[in-house]
């Protein structure tokens, strides 16, 4: 029970801050994954679901700060 | 930047190393977890490949629907993780490069290092803007599987980094240690 409830409170987290960087999408499937989303997130031009936001920035932790643009 | 071919040539294993830039242009082979099942009943009946391994590259990946005009709708890296303990069975084969998400086992690392070859660390999520380094694309074995089948894949200049080279090194070396530290230290 209490384990249940330190999950969702992170969630709800997320769903709080996403506002700050991200939009409603207008389409509601995901350039990236093609999965049905809610929000999209820019970064430079690349839009980014909810799901495919969390992804990038674990690359962005695990290449050490690299980004796609590093290599442009 | 370093700009490598697939496939490999040892002398290019030989000149990564961990923490490198790279764009990587040639022929690169799709593979997820029902392609691995399969390969490896191959692979215990003593059986060849369906696509070409010597020195091939790997690419974790599923391709979406494509969009008019494109060869396939997006091309995003996969969590390699999953497959880790299929890549005794892939470097045995021949293959010399993996390109995927997230970190992989220590098992991984000592076995690139013994095989000399490459892991490569492509932008999770991105998809879609991977799709543009894409050229050509089209199934070469286990088409049954739909997205999951075995891909031919044509790539031209795709970026990706070094995350583990062939002297088993690794972008999270430093980190690694750091952790080890403190874990003694307790
Ligand atoms: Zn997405």
């Amino acid at each position: 029970m209490r384990k249940k409830k330190k999950k969702r409170k992170i969630r709800t987290r997320f769903e709080d801050w996403l506002p700050l960087v991200g939009q409603l999408a207008d389409k509601p499937e995901c350039p990236n994954c093609g999965e049905e989303r809610e929000w999209s997130v820019f970064i430079e031009k690349i839009e980014f679901c909810e799901h495919c936001f969390l992804d990038y920035l674990e690359f962005l932790i695990l290449s050490q700060g690299l980004s796609i643009f590093d290599f442009l | 930047m370093k700009l490598i071919k697939s496939p490999l040539e040892a002398k290019d294993i030989f000149n990564l190393i961990a923490g490198d830039k790279v764009l990587i242009s040639g022929t690169v082979y799709t593979l997820r977890d029902s392609a691995h099942k399969l390969l490896l009943q191959l692979f215990k009946e003593g059986k060849d490949f369906p696509f070409p391994t010597q020195n091939a590259v790997i690419y974790y990946a599923a391709p979406t629907p494509p969009k008019a005009g494109h060869p396939l709708g997006s091309l995003g890296p996969t969590t390699a993780s999953r497959m880790d303990v299929y890549v005794p069975m892939l470097l045995e084969k021949g293959i010399r490069g993996m390109i995927g998400k997230g970190k992989r086992s220590d098992e991984v690392r000592e076995l690139l290092k013994q095989y000399k070859a490459v892991y490569f660390l492509a932008a999770g999520g991105a998809g879609a803007y991977l799709a543009q380094f894409v050229k050509d694309a089209k199934p070469v074995a286990f088409q049954e599987l739909g997205p999951e089948a075995i891909y031919e894949v044509q790539l031209e200049g795709f970026p990706a980094i070094v995350a583990i080279d062939g002297e088993g090194r690794s972008i999270w070396d430093e980190e690694e240690e750091k952790e080890k530290e403190n874990k003694d230290k307790i």
